[in-house]
């Protein structure tokens, strides 16, 4: 359905529409004029009637498609101008709650100990060599008492 | 979206004033193409949330009074000298059917770099590349859901445009009709 939102600037003005008649008007014969002395241009009466060849029908086709080319140009930059701002800038780069803003401190205090652990904790096998010459350390201590 | 946005060429200015209708449209030189609406490649992780069909069609050769007119004539009624008003929304759903394979395929590109720029921006920051990958593996969740629900508003977007009904309060509508009306229209008498 092809609603049409009343609003005034909206309106096509009368007189606007009288003056692009006429030029209409005017543009459209200007070519099947022909030059008459002493009356300037002038288009003879055949010429103005062979000049309106269109049915009805072609008419209103040629209406639709005015229409759809002017609605389509309008919604396509209101559509790109949409995705654009609020679709990707907001979500992703500008908002509140983008990807961007995710790594945040109140992300890492959610986590927990383990997975604290995980990411920056030390490599496993670090680990269990460290553990492993703690032990080592311990035993020589508990060697050299011994020889002591 | 300004070349490959619409299914069929309008007919514009630069035409003849007056043209007949049913000509064949001969500005068709660089002939059909298909062309991704991708332009960054992918992170193997986002192949999931970022499948969707990205290919699209330049415009149709077909001329576009022809297909107005079989439009028109197959969905007449009891109108006089007017038109059905549902027409100019199911023209539009059919001009527009390629905006959301190029929404899309744009969030899908502005996803990949955000994504790229946070994996960057990890492995540079972080000491080796385990705890960046750690961190990653953890974040990956959230970004995935966000990712995904930018794509979705992206789509809604595009349901609300052709779903609803074709409607404007912008006054360049009018004011472009008119300057059409004026250049191209036979004189009605």
């Amino acid at each position: 359905m092809g609603y049409f939102v009343p609003y005034p600037d909206l309106d096509i003005h009368v007189s606007n529409t009288k003056s692009s008649r006429q030029n209409r008007m005017k543009s459209a014969l200007a070519g099947k004029a022909t030059v008459a002395s002493g009356l300037g241009p002038v288009v003879t009466l055949d010429a103005i009637t062979k000049s309106h060849p269109m049915s009805n029908a072609d008419h209103t086709i040629r209406d639709i498609h005015d229409i759809l080319r002017s609605y389509y140009k309008v919604a396509r930059k209101r559509f790109v101008d949409n995705v654009c701002m609020y679709a990707t800038m907001y979500a992703l780069v500008y908002g509140p709650d983008t990807p961007l803003k995710l790594f945040s401190p109140q992300f890492v205090s959610r986590l927990s100990d383990e997975q604290l652990g995980e990411v920056a904790g030390e490599d496993p096998r670090k680990k269990k060599d460290r553990a492993r010459l703690l032990k080592e350390i311990k035993d020589l201590e508990a060697g050299r008492k011994v020889l002591n | 979206m300004d070349k490959f946005g619409h299914q069929y060429r309008f007919k514009t200015d630069d035409d003849v004033p007056g043209t007949q209708i049913g000509r064949k449209s001969d500005k068709s030189g660089d002939g059909l193409k298909n062309i991704s609406s991708r332009r960054t490649p992918n992170a193997p992780e986002l192949d999931d949330i970022l499948a969707f069909d990205d290919r699209v069609d330049s415009a149709s050769s077909v001329d576009i009074f022809e297909w107005l007119k079989s439009t028109y004539q197959n969905g007449r009624g009891f109108e006089l000298g007017t038109f059905d008003c549902s027409l100019l929304g199911v023209a539009m759903r059919q001009q527009a059917a390629k905006w959301e394979a190029i929404s899309c395929g744009y969030a899908g590109d502005t996803v990949a770099i955000v994504h790229s720029f946070i994996t960057k921006l990890l492995e540079t920051l972080c000491l080796n590349e385990r705890v960046s990958q750690r961190l990653l593996d953890l974040l990956l969740d959230g970004l995935l859901e966000q990712y995904s629900k930018t794509i979705t508003q992206v789509k809604s977007f595009v349901n609300v445009e052709l779903a609803s009904v074709p409607m404007t309060l912008n006054h360049y509508f009018n004011d472009n009709l008119e300057k059409w009306w004026v250049t191209s229209s036979p004189i009605p008498i």
